[in-house]
Formats: C-alpha cells, structure tokens, sequence
C-alpha cells in the first residue's frame, strides 16, 4: 500500500478558486513574489525525495515577515491549504507541494538579523542555511552545532520544521536541543514567539520536528557554541559488522562519548572513497569514523581510551587524521556518501529508522536477508553512536514494479526497527514518505491525541493537509495489511 | 509498585463524572498545582520503580513517582547520572513531579536542561487515555514531540506514568573551585571564556562577591584548569545543597540578596526562582501560568489534553 495521497484513505482537499486566490496573493505581495505558470511551478514540485512530486496552484516567495502574514490571512480567508518549504532538501516529503495549495517558499527570508557573542545567541530567519550560521560566527570563535549532511544547502526553518540532527548529535543534540527561541506565524496570522524559558508546558519543543502542521517559522534564534580546541577524527577498519558494531557499544559503555560516531558498510565505504578519495580502506568489511573534541587534555585521554577499546572490539587498522586538511577528507567521504552511492544505480532510497544501540548487528543481519529477497542492493551509511541507520536502497524506477519493491523492503525495515524498540525517523521526519508506518508504531489514541494537538495550532487544519498524521481510516486499512502480512 | 491501573481508571473516572483531580507525587512541592475547591486527591507516589536500565544504551526508563534520589543512587552504581541535575526539594522530590515543573538544575547551561533529558514517557491524558510518545532512543521525530510538551506543564494535561531518559557517564572527577569576582557580569565573561577554551565546567554560581565553578571531566583537564583559573579549591557539596535547597539562602533568607546559578541564567533569593526573561515564580506559590506568554495558544493545548478539565486547577476553574 502506497504512502502516496488517496482519496479514499486521506482527508479530501478542499475546493479552491484558483483565479480568485492569485488575485488575493497578487493584490498582497509583489509581482515577483508570485508564481503561478507550470513551467514557474515545476522546479517546487518535489523536495529531496523526488519518487514524489505535485505542482501546487501557486508558489510565494514573501520577502518579509508582513508578506508572509499577508499569505496566511488570504489562505485562511479562502480555505486554501498552505505547504512551507525552506531549501527543499527534507527527505520525507514534508515540503511535497499539495494541488490544492499554496507553496510558500522561505528562501528570500535570508537575513541573520544579529548576533550576540557574549550570549552565544544568533537570531536568524528560516531562509539562512545551516552552514551559513556557522559561517557567520566563525569570527567570534563559536559554531552551530547540528550538521545534517545536507548542511551547505539546507535552511535553518526546515531544520526546525524537520528537528534536524547531524553526525554530531551523539554529544551535541539535535535542533530541538539547539534553539533558545522561534517566532512564528500561526494561522490567525499573529506573531507568536516561543523560547526556552516560557514558562508552562514546553510549546517550542512541540513545535519543533512539527513539520509544518503547527505555523510558519520566520525568526529562529540559535544557540552557539565555543570552537572546540582540540579536535582528533580516528578512522577505525574492521573486517566483520558484527566486531564494527560491538565496538560501539563498547565505546559507550565505557564512558567515552564522541562527538560523532559514524558507521559505514562495504559497499557505502568503497563508494565513497570512488567518489570522494576520502583514503577509506577499501578492503575492509566496515569502518567507523569516530569524532573526539574538547580540550586537549580530554581528548588525548579520550582517544587513548578509545584506540584500546576499538583494539579490544577487533579493529584491524585505526588512523588518526593527521591534520585538518585530511580531517576534512574523512569527513567529506561521509558527508557525500548518498550522491556517492547514488551513483551505483539510478535511484535510490534513504531511511531513516533508529534503533537501540545494542540492535546494530541485528538489524543490519535482518536488512541483508530482505535485500537479498527483494534482490535490491542495500548500503548502510549511519549514525552508529545514537543507533540512526541510512540503510540506501538502491533501484531502477525504469524497471517496472522496481519502485514498488523498493518501497516495500524500506517499510520492512521501519516496521524491524519499531519491533526492536526504536523508531520509524531519526532525523529525516514522517511527511508523506512514513505515513502508513505511522499506523504501526502509534495507537488510535496516541495519533487521535497528535490530531488534537495540530488543531490547537491550526484549527482549520490548513497547514501541511495530509503529512505527518495518518487518517484513521489509513491506519485501519494498513494495519489490516500489515498484519495479514505477519500472519 | 505498578499502579498505572489505578491511576488510568481514577481519571477515567473523573471524566466520566465531571469531576477535578489534584496531582500529587511525594510532595516535596505541594505549591506546584493549587487544587481546585472539591477536587480528588490522586496519589502518584507509590507509582515508583526501575522498569528498564541497560547502561550501554545511557537510557533509563523509570516510572514517574520514583524519587530523584533512588534514582541517583541506582544510575551512581553502573558509574552513571541523570545529565539534568533537577531540584530536589528536600531531597524527596520525584523524576514525575521534577519533570512536571521543569528546572533544570547547576549543570542545566553546559548539559541541557530537563526537556534535554526527556527521551519518551508514558501518560494518561484527561481523558483516561494510556498514551506513549518518544521512546528510547536519542534521536526520535516520529510525530509531535508530546514528551518535551509535558516538560513544564505543572500536571495540567495529565499524569506521566513512565519516563524513558538519557543518562550520560559520571565524569572521572570533579572539583570546584572558588574565586572573588566584583560583579556577575564579570565572573560571567570569565566563565564564558573558560568554557571557551575547552574547560569543562559544568556549574557557575555566584553569590556575595564570590563565583563557584565546579569542573567535571578527566583528571589531566581538571588539572589542567586548577593551574590556569586559580582560586581557591572548595567542597563539591555546594551543588548539592543548592540542588536541595538547603543552603542557607533557603532556610533564613539574606534580605534581598541574590543567588546567581547557570552563569547568572537562573537568580534564585530566598523566596522565588528565575530563569532567563521569564516571570520570578514563588516558592510559595509556584509556577503562575495565568502569566505564561501565548496563553491563548496554550488554553487551547490544555483543551486538545484535558477537555473536560480533570486537571484544572483553582485559579483557572
């Protein structure tokens, strides 16, 4: 069963007048501001997943706070669904255009508004890219933490939208960990500002990974951090997983937490190193690439304790980066480790699954017995120390029924990974892409309760329509399947 | 004891009949939720106990009414901690009642907070529903983060049962050090600087002219650090009695006089706590959410947990 829109299974979208919303927009925005031919619309159609793809009745590129008020009043005023996209690079299809709607696009909200040394604070807008936050505040010798892969292109409002992690999350959290404070739009239009020190509940921490459903992100205040001193990148080889994946629990329960603890298979290894010369060894089965930061003294004492652990786990070879240039050569084969494997085979599909550490070897046991009965190649790239795997599936979508079996040894691997205690998205979020695994991992009054909650926001339900939450009627229809499929 | 039965069947009840709840843990803060004229007495203390604890995972998962210090002391034994270092109100306080209220404690600004050590839990909603969000596992976004949510909210959209959280290594050794500074501001800077340099301080007080900084990590940087910021060595029991609020600020008072923690994020005086720009709370009288901001935003929160208003309490009724 498809996780694609169905109106027997999902909300219906509402009826929209088309003319009547692109007078509305063009009456409250620029002129350039408002997109509305096909050929304008097309290169919104899909974000990083691109299997799936709508073209919208309208994209916005509101320049200003006001502007994008002005876009909320009028979609709220005419019953028209709003989908927010930042960089596009989300891989869930969060920011999958709905047909029905309007596509507002944050990317011309650039600005990094101020920035305070002493607080280690950075008040930015949603359309200023990950990397560029750090890049901003390099002179006062503080970084922003969190670093998805995708860090150079994607934008700080879809890591919020997303509770985007990174490979340093091990020691340094997520988004969710990472923002003082977000001012959003709601959809009555007003200007809400959530922080860290509100009291009553924590509303920023639910908005945060909301994907969308809750408002319009268009002030993100960042938390900074201190430079690390020192910094040691170990490139680890092992000639068996179930050694690689050992020496992870190990490391943890000694007490050693790295500031990154990466994890990559064969077959993501060498095509990495094809693609990157990243000086990965090629002939080993798997290899970690393991991150030590702090002051000098800590680390030194930590990569002691930790070479005598990888030893003891059964590391055939341990490489130390010699300098910053080949530390940045480590980190560059991971970094591009999914262009690299995507170019093994047409296509390609990222999960998302974590799992508890302890798991690693089992799961990756179960991923290879169901790559081999669907017969599609599977390379595993993952975030070993927090147990978030990136199994990579890759396929041929010209090979009739290709998509489809892809699609379903990605669901065998969620639903393991909800059996073994963990969880369906680590990073990635649930969008469109895990909608029917929703059904699995939550009951009917777990996701009553999120329906509940996205209407505290958003009563109309007019943001992101049809993401995130499955229908109740969804989730009967796939767990019927799934458990048919168990029996 | 597992008592969720109970406690599901007791709010169902409640709903069903339209009637009022007032929670109670051990206690230790019996200002955090004013109950409502004619309200039931639910008690969550006995609703204590480990229910999973595998070290390599730095995952405990407890349920709610266990006490800060059973928990402490059983995570102390595998050479592990709570990375929150939450008030622990004459030293009974439970892991429920200290995420209910939400402060984070002397490590709170160099290790998160509480929401940062939240990983999933287990609640009823004011329906009498048994509900699951989050799990155990550090990084988990599969739906709305209703775990974190409950950080804060003072019982008012149900009762957490269960509570899956990180734990992190006991650091090798601690020490804290003592140095005069003339003003906050620039044992602030100071501290600032430290940490800047990769010192690994993990609490910065100040009070009467004299900054505390507490170190915790591996000997040759604590060492490292004695040789370079000076000062004076002083007793680690500092945090804890600021942790137990039994210094003496909390018993007789110092006037108006101030206790700076998490380098100067949090003033405490003899009577209230505040953190960051948010309003002073009573310790009289706790947490006033009639002057939460988005107070609008948040009546409509409660409504989507608690429609019937089982766990509404006085002031709001």
């Amino acid at each position: 069963m498809s996780g694609n829109f169905d109106q027997q299974l999902d909300d219906a979208l509402p009826v929209v007048d088309r003319a009547a919303l692109i007078s509305a927009l063009a009456a409250a925005l620029p002129a350039e501001a408002v997109l509305a031919e096909p050929e304008q619309l097309r290169p919104f159609e899909c974000d990083g997943l691109p299997t799936v793809r709508a073209l919208p009745l309208v994209t916005v590129l509101p320049e200003t706070v006001e502007q994008v008020q002005a876009v909320v009043n009028c979609c709220r005023e005419l019953g028209v669904p709003i989908v927010t996209r930042g960089a596009g690079t989300g891989l869930s299809c969060g920011a999958t255009p709905v047909e029905a709607g309007v596509l507002l696009v944050t990317s011309r909200l650039d600005a990094v508004l101020s920035i305070d040394a002493e607080a280690r604070l950075a008040r930015v807008q949603p359309g200023v890219r990950n990397l560029a936050i750090s890049d901003a505040v390099a002179e006062f010798g503080l970084f922003y933490a969190p670093d998805p892969s995708s860090q150079l292109a994607c934008s700080i409002g879809g890591n919020v939208a997303e509770n985007a992690g990174g490979v340093h999350c091990l020691k340094y959290g997520l988004t969710i960990n990472n923002v003082y404070a977000v001012t959003v739009v709601t959809m009555d239009g007003e200007l809400v500002e959530m922080t860290v020190d509100d009291l009553g509940p924590d509303l920023l921490a639910a908005f945060i990974g909301s994907e969308g459903l809750f408002g319009i992100a268009v002030e993100v205040t960042v938390k900074l951090l201190p430079t690390p001193p020192a910094v040691e990148t170990l490139l680890v080889a092992f000639d068996s997983i179930a050694d690689c994946s050992r020496a992870v629990s190990t490391t943890i329960a000694a007490g050693v937490i790295p500031a990154g603890m990466e994890m990559m298979d064969q077959m993501a290894l060498r095509a990495a190193e094809d693609f990157a010369r990243a000086g990965y060894p090629r002939d080993a089965t798997a290899i970690l690439l393991v991150e030590l930061d702090g002051h000098a003294d800590t680390v030194a004492a930590e990569r002691e304790a930790l070479e005598q652990l990888m030893l003891a786990a059964g590391a055939t070879s341990i490489r130390c980066a010699r300098d910053d240039a080949e530390r940045a050569l480590f980190w560059k084969g991971r970094k591009s480790a999914f262009p690299a494997v995507a170019r093994l085979m047409p296509d390609y599909y990222c999960m998302d699954g974590t799992i508890p550490r302890d798991a690693i070897g089992e799961v990756l046991d179960y991923i290879c017995i169901r790559s081999n009965h669907y017969e599609l190649p599977v390379a595993n790239v993952f975030h070993a120390g927090d147990g978030n795997l990136h199994p990579l599936i890759l396929f041929d979508a010209n090979q009739p029924g290709a998509l489809e079996k892809a699609e379903r040894l990605g669901a065998d691997i969620l639903e393991k990974c909800i059996a073994l205690g963990g969880t369906i998205t680590g990073e990635h979020g649930v969008g469109r892409e895990k909608i029917n695994q929703m059904a699995v991992q939550f009951s009917d009054a777990e996701l009553d309760q999120f329906r509940r909650l996205k209407r505290a926001f958003d009563p109309q339900g007019l943001l992101n329509p049809g993401k995130t939450i499955p229908t109740l009627k969804r989730c009967q229809e796939y767990r019927s399947i799934f458990s048919e499929r168990a029996a | 004891m597992d008592s969720s039965k109970a406690i599901i069947e007791q709010v169902a009840a409640a709903a069903a009949a339209g009637t009022r709840l007032s929670l109670r843990g051990a206690g230790s803060k019996p200002w955090m939720a004013m109950p409502a004229a004619g309200a039931t007495q639910l008690s969550l203390a006995q609703h204590a106990g480990i229910l999973q604890y595998d070290p390599a995972e730095l995952v405990v998962v407890v349920r709610a009414g266990t006490r800060l210090a059973d928990l402490d002391a059983a995570l102390a034994e595998q050479g592990q901690m709570l990375a929150m270092e939450a008030p622990d109100f004459n030293g009974a306080s439970t892991i429920g009642g200290a995420v209910a209220l939400g402060w984070a404690g002397s490590r709170s600004v160099f290790a998160g907070g509480v929401r940062d050590s939240v990983l999933g839990l287990r609640m009823v909603n004011g329906e009498g529903e048994d509900l699951r969000f989050g799990g155990q596992v550090m990084k988990n976004v599969a739906g709305f983060d209703v775990s974190r949510l409950m950080v804060g909210s003072c019982g008012r959209l149900g009762v957490i049962l269960e509570l899956s959280l990180k734990v992190v290594p006991l650091p090798e050794r601690e020490l804290t050090l003592g140095l005069a500074f003339p003003d906050l501001a620039a044992s602030q800077v100071a501290v600032r600087d430290w940490t800047g340099r990769g010192f690994p301080v993990s609490a910065a007080s100040y009070s009467e002219g004299r900054l505390r900084v507490r170190l915790s990590g591996r000997a040759a940087a604590l060492e490292a650090a004695r040789a370079e910021l000076g000062g004076k060595a002083e007793d680690n029991s500092w945090w804890q009695a600021l942790r137990r609020l039994e210094h003496p600020l909390f018993h007789h008072g110092w006037g108006d006089e101030k206790l700076f923690d998490c380098n100067g994020e949090v003033c405490w005086t003899a009577h209230s706590r505040r953190r960051g720009q948010a309003a002073p709370v009573s310790l009289a009288s706790g947490p006033d959410l009639a002057k939460a901001p988005n107070r609008a935003l948040l009546a409509r929160v409660e409504q989507a947990f608690d429609p019937a208003g089982v766990f509404r309490p006085a002031e709001a009724a």
